[in-house]
This record gives C-alpha cells, sequence and structure tokens, in this order.
C-alpha cells in the first residue's frame, strides 16, 4: 500500500457523523441526572448579584407589563391536571384577545383553560394517573375530570385504582371516551377521531349509543360517524412517542421490581420472570442511582447492566432470567 | 517546557476537574460534558459498527458509568483515556451481545427496532456490491485501529478524522510538534502494518 493510499483509506474511514444535537441533549440530560444523584450537585443556578438591584427594579416594570399587555388571569375553575414535563416549546393557553400564556413546569390546567400543546407534553392528574400529549395538539379542560381533544393526541395512562370517584373522559366529535382502567391514545386529525387501546377497556358513548372497545382495538371515526375497526398491538412504533414522555420514574433505594413492572406498563409489555430463583434475585436487588432523563428502554438497559440478571424481550413481553439462563426461543 | 510535566499539568487540571465535579461545581459538569461527550461519540462510531442509535446509547452509558465512578479516577492516565477505556468495555459488551443475537430478523423486529423511513434512508441509492466493499474495507480499518496501541490509534484519528493538522494535534496531545509529526509517522507505519496483515488474511479467507 502506497502512503497516498493509507492516508486516502484513513481518511475515507476515520470520519465519522457527530452526533446530533438531540443525541447530546439526551445524553447530556441522562448524565447529569446520574451526576446529581452522585454528587447531590445542586440545580443550575444563574445567580449573579451585582445584577439584583437592576432585577428588582425590572420586576416593577414586568408587573406593570403583565397587568397591561396579558390582561385578566388564566382559567381558574377546577384543577384537572398539573404540568409535569414540557419539551421543547411545552404548552399555552390560548386567550382569545390577549397573549397566549406559556405554562411552567408545575402550573395547573384548570376547566375553563383552552391549551395548545407546541411541544410534548406529560400532564399528571390530580385524580391519579397522567395524560400525555402529542406537539401541535391543541384541547379544551371541561372539569377536573374531562378534556376536550380538537386536534392532535393524546395518551392517556390511569392505572387500576385511580379515579375511583368519577372516571377520566376524553371528548372529540365523534362522542365520549372513557377510561376503565386504562391506557388508550385518541387522536384527532381532520376531523377523523382514532382511538387505539392499549390496555384495559374504553367505554364509547356517542349519539347512537355506548360500546365497550378491549385492548388491542384500533377504531376509526370519520366526521359522518362511519366507523373502521382495526387491531392493534401493545407494543410497537405506534406507542413510541408516549414512552419518550413516559413519567420519571424514582429508583434510588426502590427494589427491582417495582421498577420491572414500571417498564412493563409503560412499554406495553407482559413481565414475565423465567423461575423462582429469578424472582428471589428480582426480590433482593434494591436500585441505587438515577434514571432520570431516561426513556424506559435505555433505563432498563442502565438498570440491568447493574445486576446478575438479563432480560430479552419476545413479542409484546420483557423476560427476565438469572445470568446463565439462557433465554427461551420466541 | 518539558513533555513530561506539560503532562503532568494536564493530569492535575484533570483531577482538578474531577474534584471540582465531585463537589458538585456545575461548570466543572459542564467543561466535562462539553470537553469529551462529542470525542466520544467519534471514537465510539471509529472503533465499532454500530448504528447511530447504539453510539448513543455506548456513549450514554459511558458517562453515566464515568459518574458513578468519579472517586475512582486517580490520574493515572488522561481523563479521554479514561473514559475512553470505559467506552471499550461497553462496545465489547455490545459486541459480545451482537454475536449472540440470531443473524436474521423478523420484518417487524426490524421496523421496531428501525423506522422504515430510516431503513430506507440508509441503504436508499447504494449499489449493494458497492456498500459490500465499503463495509468490509471500513471493518478492516477498524480492526487494524482496535490493534494498534492506543496513542497511535489516538494521534491517526485527530489527523484523519478530527483533520486537525500537525501544530493542532502537538496542543492537543501537549508535546512539541517535531514530536507529534514522528509519532503520527510511526502510526501510519504501524496501521500500515496492521492494514496488510488484515487484507492479507481477508483475500486468503
Amino acid at each position: 500500500m502506497s502512503n497516498i493510499d493509507d492516508q486516502e483509506i484513513l481518511r475515507s474511514h476515520l470520519r465519522v457523523p457527530a452526533l446530533s444535537p438531540e443525541a447530546l441533549a439526551r445524553i447530556r440530560r441522562a448524565t447529569e441526572a446520574e451526576w446529581r444523584a452522585q454528587t447531590g450537585g445542586s440545580p443550575r443556578r444563574l445567580w449573579i448579584p451585582r445584577a439584583a438591584a437592576a432585577a428588582a427594579a425590572l420586576l416593577a416594570l414586568a408587573a406593570a407589563w403583565q397587568f397591561w399587555v396579558r390582561g385578566p388571569g388564566v382559567a381558574d375553575g377546577e384543577p384537572m391536571a398539573q404540568l409535569a414535563r414540557a419539551e421543547g416549546a411545552g404548552i399555552v393557553e390560548v386567550r382569545a384577545l390577549w397573549r397566549d400564556t406559556a405554562l411552567g413546569v408545575g402550573s395547573e390546567l384548570r376547566s375553563g383553560g383552552d391549551f395548545e400543546a407546541r411541544g410534548g407534553s406529560l400532564l399528571r392528574l390530580h385524580g391519579g394517573g397522567n395524560v400525555r400529549v402529542a406537539p401541535n395538539s391543541s384541547f379544551e379542560v371541561l372539569s377536573a375530570n374531562s378534556v376536550r381533544l380538537d386536534r392532535g393526541e393524546m395518551y392517556v395512562d390511569i392505572p387500576p385504582g385511580a379515579h375511583a370517584d368519577a372516571s377520566f373522559v376524553a371528548v372529540t366529535g365523534a362522542g365520549e371516551f372513557r377510561h376503565l382502567g386504562t391506557q388508550f391514545a385518541i387522536a384527532v386529525v381532520n376531523g377523523t377521531t382514532r382511538l387505539r387501546v392499549r390496555e384495559g377497556q374504553v367505554q364509547w358513548h356517542a349519539d347512537g349509543g355506548d360500546a365497550t372497545l378491549p385492548a388491542g382495538t384500533e377504531v376509526l371515526i370519520d366526521r359522518h360517524m362511519n366507523v373502521t375497526h382495526a387491531a392493534v398491538e401493545s407494543t410497537g412504533q405506534q406507542w413510541s412517542w408516549t414512552e419518550t414522555m413516559a413519567p420519571e420514574i424514582d429508583i434510588d433505594n426502590r427494589p427491582l421490581g417495582e421498577f420491572l413492572d414500571w417498564f412493563a406498563r409503560e412499554t406495553g409489555r407482559q413481565l414475565v420472570i423465567a423461575d423462582d430463583t429469578t424472582q428471589h434475585q428480582i426480590d433482593s436487588i434494591r436500585m441505587h442511582g438515577s434514571v432520570h432523563g431516561l426513556t424506559p428502554m435505555q433505563a432498563l438497559k442502565a438498570v440491568m447492566a447493574s445486576t446478575s440478571l438479563r432480560f430479552d424481550l419476545p413479542a409484546g413481553a420483557i423476560r427476565v432470567s438469572f445470568a446463565g439462563d439462557p433465554p427461551t426461543s420466541t | 517546557m518539558g513533555r513530561s510535566s506539560k503532562r503532568g499539568s494536564r493530569v492535575l487540571d484533570e483531577q482538578e476537574l474531577i474534584d471540582r465535579m465531585r463537589r458538585g461545581d456545575q461548570r466543572a459538569f459542564d467543561q466535562f460534558f462539553e470537553t469529551y461527550a462529542a470525542r466520544l461519540g467519534a471514537f465510539a462510531a471509529r472503533r465499532s459498527a454500530l448504528d447511530a442509535a447504539a453510539i448513543e446509547d455506548v456513549v450514554q452509558m459511558t458517562m453515566i458509568n464515568a459518574m458513578r465512578s468519579l472517586g475512582s479516577f486517580r490520574g493515572g492516565s488522561t481523563l479521554f483515556t479514561w473514559l475512553c477505556q470505559i467506552c471499550r468495555n461497553l462496545l465489547a459488551d455490545a459486541r459480545r451481545k451482537a454475536a449472540r443475537q440470531p443473524q436474521t430478523q423478523s420484518l417487524e423486529q426490524l421496523s421496531e427496532e428501525k423506522p422504515l423511513a430510516k431503513v430506507v434512508q440508509l441503504t436508499d441509492f447504494r449499489d449493494p456490491l458497492d456498500e459490500c466493499a465499503t463495509d468490509s474495507e471500513r471493518g478492516a480499518v477498524r480492526r487494524a485501529i482496535n490493534r494498534l496501541p492506543p496513542h497511535y490509534a489516538r494521534i491517526l484519528e485527530l489527523r484523519f478524522g478530527d483533520e486537525l493538522t500537525v501544530p493542532e494535534i502537538a496542543r492537543v496531545l501537549q508535546v512539541s510538534e517535531s514530536a507529534a509529526e514522528s509519532q503520527l509517522v510511526r502510526a501510519r507505519q504501524a496501521f500500515r502494518t496492521e492494514w496488510q496483515g488484515d487484507t492479507a488474511v481477508g483475500d486468503v479467507t
């Protein structure tokens, strides 16, 4: 090989695409969360003492601006949910004649409010469970237990036992969709409603009557109320956006079994424990550290890497076994 | 300043950076992440045949493991070398895991792991034979690089991967320009030897 050859070969094969800014941002979030968990690092502070006086003056101006520009306060009806996480441009409350109000994490979403999710958003329902809203969705909070979806998609995840007093209801032009211990996604696109039931059952109420739709069902209802049924798996690409918005789980000093249950629920998989030895191992492990900022799959890899257990993912399930015990073929 | 004293001061700086991180200093963490994350991504990509998503996973696990082991960094090597060692172990795990996987996949599995659009984008408009030849050559380069002493592999990556000039490499490695130049010559020679060995074996088989 000549000198020119080796330089050309090295150039053509050692140049690699850089990690995307999005990938670096995800890695940073996960790394920083772990760093904080390990060191107790305090949240980022940008306190500049010399700017304090100027900031106080600005606060007075801002208060005046709030009064003149933003108009009356945000919706003050019954609280339905709290904004737990917002990606990108987050979520805004839309108010006719007034400037839209961006909601910060921790803000309440109350009945009477019209909202637009400009980035993916996670809402923690006061009655238990959560709602994940896809970017470019708009919705109105109707009451403490109901929401009208005008456009876009939302995923409702209400564990069994939550919302015992009053079922959670999502409303679209196609009728009311009431949870019966459920995970379901509901979308409205160009006037057509699409419902996908991942777990449990959803009761659909329309002018023409009621129907109960079980897990694994997909229903399309167009603006003329023509209905098309199909089957939908509990795992797969169609659910992946919901997993990126999964509520975070605090694993520090928590049993491994709790984490595995969370993973199974978040990914729509059935948890399969290989045998009693594996179950005993799972029962004996308490976790330390943090998986904040990780998707369920990333969190699973991180957690399992620090145990003597292994996992595989046959269709619709996660199977956990003691290391050395080969997974059954699926 | 001599080479060893330059290295000594760098190790001290890095040890100080780690100490500040262990005390919870946000700026130290920012500096650490901005200095090493993207470089680790390039390292993992050059040393493996993993796809972009798997590279991201490996880099993330490397950084997380590093955060868990901050106390074990003693400055015996540079910080980047230490991170690369963690990364190498994870890459080896990934290779072992890949070797255990079945060689065929159902379409459902494929579309679950890689969205269809991504698969199409990766394979579209390429002659399969060209792609095969390129993959084979890339694999041979990767094997040759992986067999080199780490400091040779590193200088080749800086020169041909990051396209740094010799003076820039000298600054990164904190050695004189002439030392960088001669190390680069030796690294290329070592690469040629390894490459020829690999491709000769490839020809026979």
